[in-house]
């Protein structure tokens, strides 16, 4: 079989890429919107599919070069330029025909155009592929030109098609330009050697529980620099709890999972402090611009749109993945009693610190709210702005009220890659129209105590089922 | 604590995931002071009989008594009796070897500090290192060192030699017939190195496609069978003219190397008395009565690969 022909098959074999097919199909309601507006058409979806088609592509090859075993095959030590390539071609070629049914103009000038709306999206195609073959941790530099190339499309792509048109030539230029080098950047042998039996976690097992705590564990060993043999204060704090306990109890078991658990987390605390904070300062900008919707008769302010509760939902999408203490990682003397009230108590340790790290941060942006400068809104009407709105401090408590049912997926889904794909963003949008629902219902704080102790009976339900009654192998921490 | 009652009692257990039937109705019984070798190939189930022992799986038919408790029902009394190196090797990664060993330490009252620290200085372990950047046989020594490090009175190795070096593996060898020394203590060792288990194993169960085709001690099992080597010069040997049942035969001119059962063995002297031929009996070792034994269930190396791969 062919270099070519193997990494084809990839396309239906992987199912991990089944997720982002979706993500590409959704692009196609743009090009729609071109018979809507042939004077001024909407390039956003053509560029988004090449960003993705390239991230695709990408990840496949580092995939591929990093088995060890490619290393020394045949012709697989150079990337896969011909399939880079091809792909990049087929693809443009194809998403570039709806734009011919569109344009008018006379043939040499349509061929101009067309040659200049394939050409950018090659650039798209060809930065997007070396931006993530660049990228192996997260985040990183390559990948966070990469996000801003994303992010830019939005905003951007009208600005782009207008320079297409007046100057199709320049980027076809730039197109040829762009591909020479690429060829060459491709088919270096330093990628082979670089990513030959490395681990990283790929868009394409980011749902691989396994795979994940893998990474996850390899990453946070190489943050920890110290490795001296003095015990820090939680270790020290937990571990003469422990030896407190009397004989070997329950008791004992829970501060060792206590223990393992907040070790686990205290090292990424601040960092997922700082990421929350630039989320509450994105969204507090993107929704703080006066926007208002309409739900059925009412009109829901910017203040009770939901979607700046996204902040209180996003540590469900972590609790998913988090790997409770149920599973045979290292036999402590925990049986399967134990290992069902330490995984409640994980979850509820967990979700205490998500809660009030959550609680200290709209805190911190309602204080902030009135020095936050106003941007101007380039994009609306002139002179408007765009003020900074912090997340509602009462709505703090959808956090402890949908972490369990994060925790509950996780555990009845963990070792299911395929159903953890789809159940992320399941779950999400899930969140986002609960969320809407209460807000229209006004529900007052006893229901929203009946409804938390729901989720939690729910996460207790299926622990126990999975505890009691289930195989405890398979990913552990 | 009585010595005689067995620490593990199996009866009739059943296993399957999906299509394949992992264990098939197997019974069995640990006693203590032994060192058991578990043996058979890849898939056959004998990781995941040793998980039934510790309750992780829950069987589908049948029973696992552990300690005289119900395997699923293990609680920390009796766990901390028990020491279990995974096949895997699954640690706590983000941790430093030290800190892992103190965190292990703290939950056993009885850990033994002098072993720890010979063990340490024996295989050479780096305390300051995390536990993830250790080698696969650096991390192997590391969970036996967690395994053992509070005494368990059962302690249950699955493919624990597998990353060690040869000199390694040795000195892991001498380790397990010092713990034997105690007689209230029982290991089962899982290995495919049957090279190194021979060298400390007083028991064998060995196992096929879910099934128990061997559990009795190492010295019955190397009595089962036997190498016969039969000399004489021109004489063309015939598997038909020979008066036993013979389960290989290689031949060259004036000399025959048969495998039979050691029962036979007398009759192959008779013969020899009466012809003239000069035979020559030798014990077989581990790998070879492992072979001869699949051979005999009908079922080769290659057959029985083929089948785990499927």
């Amino acid at each position: 079989m062919s270099i070519m022909a193997a990494n084809l098959k990839h396309f239906y074999q992987r199912r991990g890429l089944w997720f982002w097919y979706l993500i590409i199909l959704a692009q196609l309601p743009t090009f729609l919107m071109l018979y809507k507006k042939p004077d001024k058409p909407i390039i956003v979806g053509f560029l988004m599919i090449n960003l993705l088609a390239g991230m695709l592509v990408a990840s496949l090859q580092k995939d591929t070069l990093s088995k060890a075993f490619t290393f020394c095959l045949p012709g697989h030590r150079q990337l896969g330029r011909k399939f880079v390539f091809s792909v990049g071609l087929v693809l443009n070629i194809v998403f570039s025909l709806p734009f011919v049914a569109v344009l008018d103009g006379a043939a040499l000038e349509l061929l101009l155009l067309l040659a200049g709306i394939i050409s950018i999206g090659m650039l798209y195609y060809f930065f997007s592929v070396m931006f993530v073959f660049r990228s192996d941790t997260y985040p990183s530099i390559p990948g966070l030109f990469w996000g801003l190339l994303f992010v830019s499309s939005f905003f951007f792509h009208s600005h782009l098609y207008l320079a297409v048109r007046a100057v199709p030539w320049g980027f076809v230029l730039a197109a040829v330009v762009m591909s020479i080098f690429a060829w060459i950047w491709l088919g270096r042998d330093s990628h082979a050697r670089r990513l030959c039996g490395t681990i990283y976690l790929d868009i394409m097992d980011r749902w691989s529980v396994e795979k994940a705590r893998r990474v996850r564990q390899m990453k946070e060993m190489q943050k920890r620099r110290d490795n001296s043999e003095r015990p820090g204060w939680l270790e020290r704090f937990t571990l003469s709890k422990m030896k407190r306990v009397e004989g070997l109890s329950r008791g004992r078991v829970l501060w060792g999972e206590f223990y393992t658990v907040v070790d686990q987390i205290m090292p990424r605390f601040w960092n997922a402090i700082v990421g929350m904070l630039v989320m509450i300062l994105f969204y507090g900008y993107l929704f703080g611009g006066g926007m208002e919707i309409s739900i059925g008769s009412r009109r829901v302010n910017q203040l009770e749109m939901s979607f700046m509760d996204l902040i209180y939902i996003l540590p469900v999408i972590g609790a998913m993945q988090w790997i409770l203490p149920v599973h045979c990682s290292l036999l402590t003397p925990a049986g399967r009693r134990e290992k069902f009230v330490s995984g409640i108590f994980s979850a509820i340790a967990i979700t205490a610190v998500a809660t009030l790290m959550l609680l200290g941060l709209a805190v911190f942006c309602s204080l902030i709210q009135p020095y936050m400068p106003e941007i101007p809104n380039w994009f609306g009407k002139p002179g408007g702005t765009i003020k900074f709105v912090a997340p509602l401090i009462s709505h703090v408590y959808l956090c402890p009220l949908l972490m369990p049912m994060g925790f509950a997926v996780g555990t009845l889904f963990g070792r299911q890659n395929a159903v953890m794909m789809f159940a992320g963003p399941l779950i999400f949008v899930f969140c986002i129209l609960l969320n809407v629902a209460w807000l229209l219902l006004d529900v007052g704080a006893a229901w929203l105590a009946v409804a938390t102790a729901g989720t939690w009976m729910v996460y207790v339900l299926v622990l126990r089922r999975h505890c009691m009654s289930r195989s405890l192998v398979g990913p552990g921490r | 604590m009585n010595l005689a009652k067995p620490i593990v009692t199996i009866e009739n257990l059943s296993k399957r995931f999906g299509k394949i039937q992992a264990l098939d109705g197997v019974s069995l019984d640990v006693n203590r002071g032994h060192i058991i070798g578990l043996l058979g190939a890849n898939g056959c189930g004998k990781s995941t009989l040793l998980r039934h022992m510790i309750g992780l799986y829950l069987a589908d038919s049948g029973g696992c008594t552990t300690f005289g408790c119900d395997a699923s029902r293990l609680g920390p009394q009796q766990l901390a009796r028990i020491g279990y190196v995974h096949q895997e090797g699954q640690l706590l990664d983000w941790m430093t070897v030290a800190q892992h060993l103190r965190y292990v330490q703290a939950y056993y009252d009885n850990w033994n500090i002098q072993l720890q620290q010979e063990y340490i200085e024996d295989f050479e372990i780096d305390l300051k290192a995390r536990v993830g950047a250790l080698s696969p046989g650096q991390r192997q020594k590391v969970a036996v060192l967690l395994a053992i490090g509070f005494d368990p009175e059962l302690l249950i190795l699955d493919e624990p030699a597998s990353g060690l070096d040869p000199l390694a593996r040795g000195q892991f060898l001498d380790l397990l017939l010092k713990i034997i020394q105690d007689a209230s203590r029982t290991i089962i060792i899982s290995s495919h190195i049957l090279s190194d288990v021979e060298k400390v194993i007083d028991h064998a169960i060995i196992m096929k496609q879910g099934r128990i085709l061997r559990d009795c001690g190492f010295d019955e099992l190397r009595e089962e069978y036997v190498r016969v080597r039969l000399t004489r010069a021109g004489e063309q040997f015939d598997q038909a003219s020979l008066p036993v049942a013979v389960v290989s035969l290689e031949q060259s001119l004036g000399q025959a190397i048969i495998i039979c059962e050691k029962t036979n063995l007398e009759k192959l002297l008779q013969l020899g008395r009466e012809k003239s031929w000069e035979v020559e009996a030798e014990a077989l070792d581990l790998e070879e009565i492992y072979k001869v034994l699949m051979t005999q269930n009908g079922c080769s190396r290659g057959e029985e690969l083929a089948e785990v791969l499927s």
